[in-house]
């Protein structure tokens, strides 16, 4: 779910999180969660601000993702309407 | 009768040969009049259910409340040579009734008096003089049954009762008692002469062996009759609840397809599960994706740009020299011109950002692929989605027939059809433990009488013994010859009833297509039609018509004429079947007794067969628990 919020987070544009948890994400945290890098390289491209320490900003954005999550899931809609419009979403 | 049921004081009805008719409403006591003759031959009678009625409930309530604590009912039988048999059985509270028979003006003893009844009527045969309209069920193993080997054991011996076998079979079972007789005296004769008292002495073990297995077989044969009494039981009230035991049968359906549904929702669950923890690199892609296609783009412009500097460099060089840069060969005014406006007509791109390699970065993106977890994970939701409105479906259909159920006896269903179950697989394995013990006997007795030839012999031929050879063997060339003829005469009898059987459902039926009757060897009635066919299901009315035939042919057959007294036997028949069976009723038996109700027959069904009725009657309400047997009056 951490890692989906923040591919939520960067599909649709979210402002990432004002506060970082200190500690949320360490070394072995890194391992199991990016094992081949791929939301690092995700963070570092789509994102500037994410060039220097891509793993704090995804934290930022996981925050962020999962606030969108809840707010869907919160008005009454479903997890399958969610994850449709995710497939259905472009930015332009 | 006495204070019988409804029948307040002491009411009478004195009949003679002939076609009586008793009109009653419900409840005013027409199955009461039928259970009043079944107490009296049998001591007992059962309700709709099956169950045997507790005689402190049929004591008349208002004789109860007046102090009496006894009824009785009192049957007077008239057999075709004038002799009478008074009856009386009496139930007190007290616990000192009991049954009274007298035949021709002599009172009989206990024994005597309870089988002088039943030989005038034994319970498994009363099904066929006493019929009762509503309780069909008791005709429908008969009818359904397809054969021998499922039929009940005692309904076709009942019938063959009736049509008089056990006769013949009790004479086979005598000549071969006196056969043994003789035999018996044989070997004692021999052992006085010494010369055969070992072969004496193993008879003896034989006869001896042969009693105690037969005393065996006999309790065999209890154990099955009580099983099937129990089969007989529980299938009353299986039938009498068909409607629940259908529900029950549903709602277990229903229990089944609930839990499949529950199980494949939990499948799905779980394979929901799994797809969504892996959305997150579909929805990664999809993150990437705009990014991904602009690098594209770039690697794209960038290597447009790449080919038209390396072309511009060539075409300069090519300029320069004035000569193919490739060949080396001159270059004409002509195609100089052409080269500087092919020069000209190249765009250079912008130089590559040091620091910046989209090709680089495009390959980096291309390792973030859609894996359709996302796509996956929305069809098991979908799926989820379906298994919970069916769900909600099945469990309305289940609290309406919970409903439907929590009417119906349920709890008396299921003990009912375990202990038909049960009973059916207890009777298949003592008929199999009867089969082995008479084999075992018939074993015996084969040794015995090779043994009493051998001793027969062996033995001097003096006059006494060479007279009691001979009377044996009469004895035995008599039983052979019986039980040789019982099988002929068996199958006469039985092609005799499918023949009456059937000339009287022709007489009954209004369907053209139904050409007669066709009875198996356990005596269970199918419908033929044309080309031989069989009619594979019937109606309730037909049944009903089908089971009057039955009655009709064996009251036709039977060794001993009996009356016939019919309990709503109408219920079931529409107008045109009711009319050809009250036509037909005065031929049933010579004397016969129909109880209706007001909507079974009218008048004008009753003026069509009016020169027939010997005497209508009617059970006159009193009130609720008091009926009076009066004349019966039109419109009264």
């Amino acid at each position: 779910m951490y890692r989906l919020a923040i591919a939520v987070a960067l599909i649709v544009g979210l402002e990432p999180a004002p506060v970082e948890v200190p500690g949320r994400i360490n070394y072995l945290g890194v391992a199991s969660l990016d094992p081949e890098g791929s939301i690092r390289t995700a963070i570092m491209q789509l994102r500037d601000e994410g060039r220097e320490r891509p793993y704090a900003l995804g934290e930022r954005l996981a925050e962020a993702g999962i606030d969108e999550l809840h707010q869907h899931l919160d008005s009454g809609r479903s997890m399958r309407e969610f994850l449709s419009q995710l497939t259905e979403f472009r930015r332009t | 009768m006495e204070d019988f049921g409804i029948f307040y004081g002491s009411q009478a009805l004195d009949l003679d040969a002939g076609l009586y008719v008793v009109h009653g409403e419900n409840g005013r006591g027409k199955t009461t009049i039928i259970n009043a003759i079944k107490w009296v031959f049998f001591g007992r009678f059962e309700d709709r259910q099956g169950r045997t009625v507790d005689p402190k409930g049929i004591l008349n309530r208002d004789a109860k409340r007046e102090g009496s604590t006894k009824f009785s009912v009192g049957l007077t039988l008239t057999d075709d040579d004038g002799v009478k048999t008074i009856a009386r059985r009496t139930w007190e509270a007290s616990g000192d009734g009991g049954l009274y028979v007298e035949r021709d003006g002599k009172p009989l003893n206990q024994a005597e008096a309870e089988i002088t009844l039943q030989n005038y009527l034994e319970k498994n045969v009363a099904r066929f003089f006493l019929f009762d309209g509503e309780q069909l069920r008791e005709y429908e193993e008969l009818l359904f049954e397809e054969d021998e080997a499922t039929q009940s054991e005692a309904v076709r011996r009942s019938i063959e009762q009736i049509l008089g076998l056990p006769v013949l079979e009790q004479a086979i079972t005598d000549f071969r008692a006196v056969d043994k007789d003789f035999e018996g005296k044989i070997t004692k004769l021999a052992r006085r002469t010494g010369k055969t008292e070992k072969l004496s002495r193993m008879v003896e073990q034989l006869e001896t062996e042969v009693a105690e297995a037969r005393k065996d077989l006999k309790g065999l044969e209890g154990l099955r009759d009580a099983e099937q009494e129990k089969v007989d039981q529980a299938a009353t009230v299986l039938q009498e609840n068909e409607a629940a035991q259908e529900l029950v049968n549903q709602m277990e359906a229903l229990q089944v397809q609930l839990e499949t549904l529950t199980s494949q929702r939990e499948e799905r669950v779980a394979d929901r599960k799994r797809e969504l923890a892996d959305t997150w690199e579909d929805a990664l892609a999809i993150a990437v994706a705009p990014r991904r296609e602009a690098l594209e783009a770039e690697v794209e412009a960038h290597e447009v740009a790449a080919r038209a500097a390396y072309d511009a460099e060539q075409i300069e060089r090519s300029l320069a020299k004035i000569a193919c840069d490739l060949c080396g060969q001159d270059l004409g005014d002509e195609v100089v011109a052409r080269l500087r406006a092919r020069l000209d007509q190249i765009e250079l791109g912008e130089a590559e950002d040091g620091g910046h390699d989209p090709r680089q970065e495009l390959a980096a993106l291309l390792r973030i692929t859609r894996s359709g977890a996302i796509s996956r994970a929305i069809a098991f939701d979908e799926r989820i989605s379906e298994a919970n409105t069916k769900r909600v479906g099945l469990e309305q259909d289940m609290e309406k027939i919970r409903d439907e159920i929590g009417r119906a006896p349920t709890d008396d269903i299921r003990v009912a059809g375990d202990q038909h179950a049960k009973s059916l697989e207890q009777i298949g394995a003592i008929k199999k433990q009867i089969e082995d013990a008479e084999a075992a006997i018939n074993e015996k007795e084969r040794k015995r009488r090779d043994l009493v030839q051998e001793i027969s012999s062996n033995s001097d031929d003096d006059g006494e013994m060479k007279a009691l050879k001979e009377r044996d063997k009469l004895a035995a060339d008599l039983a052979d010859l019986f039980a040789e003829a019982r099988a002929g005469f068996r199958d006469n009898l039985r092609g005799q009833v499918e023949r009456d059987a059937s000339d009287i459902f022709l007489r009954l039926t209004t369907d053209p297509n139904h050409l007669g009757l066709r009875i198996n060897t356990g005596y269970g009635l199918e419908t033929i039609g044309p080309n031989d066919e069989v009619f594979p299901t019937r109606s309730a009315g037909q049944e009903q018509i089908v089971a009057l035939s039955l009655i009709g042919a064996l009251n036709r057959n039977a060794t001993r004429q009996a009356p016939v007294m019919m309990d709503t036997p109408f219920g079931r028949l529409d107008k045109r079947h009711r009319a050809k069976v009250l036509a037909f009723l005065g031929e049933m038996a010579d004397q016969v007794f129909l109880l209706v109700h007001s909507a079974e027959v009218d008048e004008a069904d009753l003026k069509a067969i009016a020169p027939h009725i010997k005497e209508e009657l009617s059970l006159k309400r009193i009130d609720s628990f008091r009926t009076e047997i009066r004349r019966f009056e039109a419109n009264g």
